[in-house]
């Protein structure tokens, strides 16, 4: 069981899985290069499977080679004047989750079988997405526990 | 005729002196397959050690470990990516086929792996299929982190870790370790070119015999009763897509 951290965020990686705190480079000439207009998310990947080294921070690229009990794991951090915002309006992580949580029709890219639950919220004056994609939407009571153990894992500093 | 006589003693020396040169290299011969335990007048077991290895290995070729004991236990690599990322890759669990590929960035044998990674090579092994690789460098405080960015694979995951090189007692670069997620170490060695590294392992794999890669019902019937998951749960008769599946009992009828 490997510990990670990074970012403020604190990862004890639970056993079988595999995870990555990361942040994008930045790209100042994609923002006319103004660097105070640029936001470098920090993100967090939790998977079961073999993470590729190049996905997007959504898991595409990756999602592909889920298997039915696969699960990916994406917590997203957006600015934290976001925090103020409606949409970020819950304050307090939304785990636990339960199989009634995931739905098909969340999945930003659907394929076939998968499943997903998509959750914002704020906490220490910080904006997160929490998105989960479970290899099968049918084996989703199958796989909660498993993700509520990965998830209890995340501490947000 | 004296000049005959003479010239016959001077080729009468050369072929002594012929002779005598071939006899030492036959000798020599000799030694060197007495020292290989391959002499023709050996009867007695070949004791040949790790030690003895050491100092025959191809140049750029990293020696054998002198500690030979089994290592079984797949240990879980954690560390940083080329990019400054914290990453942990998973080497334990079952259906993990693992290789991890221990180069540096100054070693001139590791620069055909780092070339072969960066163009996509496969590495199929008979009966196995494709392992995962995963190159292991050395930590940032032991390694060129640019050199390492500039030679890391655009889709192969790289890892520094010095935790990694010492759980696995890795003597030196390069050196590759294929693991098993359910059984632990399968083999390991060094190989002086990624070709050579394909035969090394197929001969490991060889040694170790068929590795069963199937599922274990005890813990798959475990993990779904942690999940609330008995005999007759309604989640089991689920159809992926659409209304349920009848039940059992009226499916028979």
């Amino acid at each position: 069981m490997a510990d990670l951290s990074g970012y403020g965020f604190a990862v004890r990686v639970p056993a079988g899985w595999e995870a990555e705190i990361y942040s994008r480079a930045p790209d100042v000439a994609a923002y006319g290069g103004d660097p105070d207009a640029l936001h470098y998310p920090p993100i967090v990947h939790l998977t079961t499977f073999a993470l590729p080294p190049e996905r997007g921070d959504f898991g595409g690229g990756a999602l592909g080679a889920m298997t039915a009990r696969d699960v990916f794991i994406s917590l997203f951090e957006y600015q934290r004047r976001d925090a103020a915002n409606a949409l970020f309006a819950l304050d307090r992580p939304p785990w636990p989750l339960s199989a009634d949580d995931f739905d098909p029709s969340t999945l930003r890219v659907a394929l076939p079988g998968q499943t997903g639950c998509q959750r914002f919220f704020r906490t220490r004056g910080r904006a997160f997405a929490l998105y989960v994609v479970l290899g099968s939407h049918t084996l989703r009571r199958l796989m909660v526990p498993a993700v509520n153990d990965a998830l209890a894992a995340i501490t947000i500093t | 005729m004296t000049v005959l006589v003479v010239l016959e003693s001077v080729v009468l020396a050369l072929l002594i002196a012929l002779v005598i040169g071939l006899l030492r290299t036959h000798a020599e011969v000799l030694r060197r397959l007495h020292e290989l335990g391959a002499g023709i007048y050996d009867t007695a077991a070949p004791q040949t050690s790790a030690a003895d290895l050491a100092g025959r290995v191809a140049d750029g070729v990293a020696a054998p470990r002198s500690d030979m004991s089994p290592r079984a236990a797949a240990v879980d690599i954690a560390g940083v990516t080329p990019r400054g990322s914290a990453v942990s890759v998973a080497v334990g669990g079952d259906g993990r086929l693992t290789l991890l590929a221990f180069l540096s960035s100054g070693c001139t044998t590791c620069a055909d792996f780092w070339r072969a990674w960066r163009e996509d090579e496969t590495l199929q092994l008979a009966g196995l299929g494709q392992p995962r690789i995963v190159i292991v460098t050395k930590g940032p405080e032991n390694e060129h982190l640019s050199a390492v960015s500039t030679l890391a694979p655009l889709h192969t995951s790289t890892v520094m870790s010095n935790a990694a090189w010492s759980d696995y007692g890795v003597p030196a670069s390069p050196y590759f370790v294929l693991v098993d997620g359910r059984t632990g170490v399968i083999g390991e060695g060094s190989a002086a070119t990624f070709a050579q590294l394909r035969g090394v392992l197929e001969r490991a794999l060889g040694d170790r015999g068929a590795i069963d890669l199937r599922d274990d019902p005890a813990r798959v019937d475990a993990e779904l009763r942690r999940a609330g998951i008995g005999p007759g749960h309604h989640s089991l008769y689920e159809w992926p897509h659409g209304p349920e599946a009848p039940a059992p009992d009226r499916r028979s009828a």
